[in-house]
């Protein structure tokens, strides 16, 4: 590709402008932004094919690294809140019931339902944003996320705890939802939760 | 095992060797023996199929042919601009050994011409050798040396940059100090008058049989002593002067 080779360029786009998309995608939300940012990976690639050091990590790595910084800007520049419709107030005791999960559980196949997890995963920080989109989403090992976030292994296991755990919340929140009395207004959560 | 440690590592439970054999059998115990906690991993499990659930949603997500349309161009742009790049290093490094190899040429030839040498290198006895001297017709002239092959051993000497006094002092500014130019002997023969032009130091051996043809006194014991000489020879190629590497006996 380094000596200009067409067909090398558009085997590698092809190979992995998917994954890139994806990541882009899980973590603004907005297909067009995702679009926008992989063109411009790929640009970057095309621009500094020589920045590129095998010694250094993989080829995938250095994509989702240079996605990642556009991604951190575009966050950096958004809202400091994040919408959050369809959401209620929590029951007393912080526990939904398991029959209301498992309704939801078998809803998974329904596309809300697949939208209100992105929400879900749109809501948290950054930081744990990439961690459960690169873990759970990309389904890469704890190393493999670590040298795509430059941190240690310790990190994104603990990033990747708390993640869950306030994605939990917040689903658990979602599917609260149909039972919520009817007047209570949608309210927007902090994204720091 | 506590709920605290037990909530410490709930999602490790699932992950693969997220928890060691021993301790994940200790958690699941727990889970068992705890409602709150298997209503704890019952949802974390739960999540985690969500997860799956959009991962598998998003699988064929991908950006459009327009963007690959983009790429492509700017990577056709962009090559070609390294290859326009790479060709015009090409010819400028083509033009700049172009440039050098003309520059060797000429001060080849000029050394060549010269017989310009590396200042303080010794001389090649052997690069210049002369074969016989004879003297020149007419008496008053200096003889002429008949050289062989070779180069002269010793730097051209341009009288332009010497003193006109003597021919041996002629040499002076240019590759020999004074103390040399002590040495060099003024041939009888020699006309200080006539320019020295392109002069030229040769090395010669010769018998001090010779040196009476130049019009230097002998020795009559070591008549046939050869001698090593230095000697100055004018563009016209007559002898100047000379000067003995190794004295006569």
């Amino acid at each position: 590709m380094i000596a200009g080779d067409e067909h090398a360029f558009v085997a590698l786009y092809r190979r992995r402008q998917g994954a890139i998309y994806r990541f882009a995608l899980q973590m603004t939300g907005n297909p067009g932004l995702a679009e926008e940012i992989t063109q411009e990976v790929f640009m970057t690639l095309i621009r500094e094919m020589k920045a590129f050091d095998p010694a250094r990590g993989t080829l995938g790595g250095f994509l989702y690294g240079i996605c990642r910084n556009h991604v951190l800007r575009y966050v950096a520049e958004e809202s400091p809140y994040v919408g959050f419709p369809e959401t209620s107030s929590e029951g007393g005791n912080g526990f939904t019931e398991p029959a209301a999960l498992s309704d939801l559980l078998s809803d998974l196949a329904e596309a809300e339902t697949v939208e209100r997890v992105r929400r879900a995963v749109l809501t948290l920080p950054p930081h744990h944003r990439e961690a459960v989109v690169l873990c759970d989403l990309h389904e890469m090992s704890y190393e493999q996320a670590a040298g795509v976030l430059g941190c240690p292994v310790g990190t994104v296991r603990s990033r990747l705890h708390r993640a869950r755990e306030l994605l939990l919340a917040k689903l658990k929140r979602v599917a609260a939802a149909p039972t919520a009395r009817a007047d209570s207004a949608p309210r927007h959560i902090e994204r720091s939760l | 095992m506590n709920c605290q440690s037990f909530r410490a590592i709930v999602y490790e439970i699932d992950q693969p060797g997220g928890v060691e054999a021993s301790a994940l059998d200790t958690a699941l115990g727990h889970a068992q023996a705890c409602t709150r906690c298997a209503r704890q991993l019952h949802r974390t499990r739960e999540v985690a199929a969500m997860l799956r659930a959009l991962a598998f949603a998003d699988e064929d997500q991908q950006a459009s042919g327009r963007t690959e349309e983009r790429l492509l161009d700017a990577f056709r742009t962009q090559t070609g601009r390294r290859l326009h790049w790479k060709t015009v290093a090409g010819w400028m490094a083509a033009a700049a050994a172009l440039v050098l190899a003309l520059g060797g040429g000429l001060l080849w030839r000029h050394a060549s011409r010269t017989g310009w040498m590396v200042p303080g290198e010794p001389p090649d006895p052997a690069a210049a050798q002369v074969t016989a001297i004879a003297p020149a017709a007419g008496g008053s002239q200096a003889p002429s040396l008949l050289l062989g092959a070779g180069r002269p051993a010793r730097p051209a000497l341009d009288a332009a940059h010497g003193a006109p006094t003597s021919a041996a002092h002629r040499l002076l500014p240019v590759r020999e100090n004074s103390a040399d130019l002590n040495d060099f002997i003024p041939l009888p023969f020699a006309d200080d008058d006539e320019p020295l032009g392109s002069a030229e130091v040769v090395r010669i051996r010769l018998s001090e049989a010779d040196l009476g043809l130049l019009g230097l006194s002998v020795s009559e014991e070591a008549y046939t002593q050869p001698l090593t000489a230095d000697v100055v020879i004018g563009e016209d190629g007559v002898a100047r002067a000379i000067r003995f590497v190794q004295e006569p006996l």
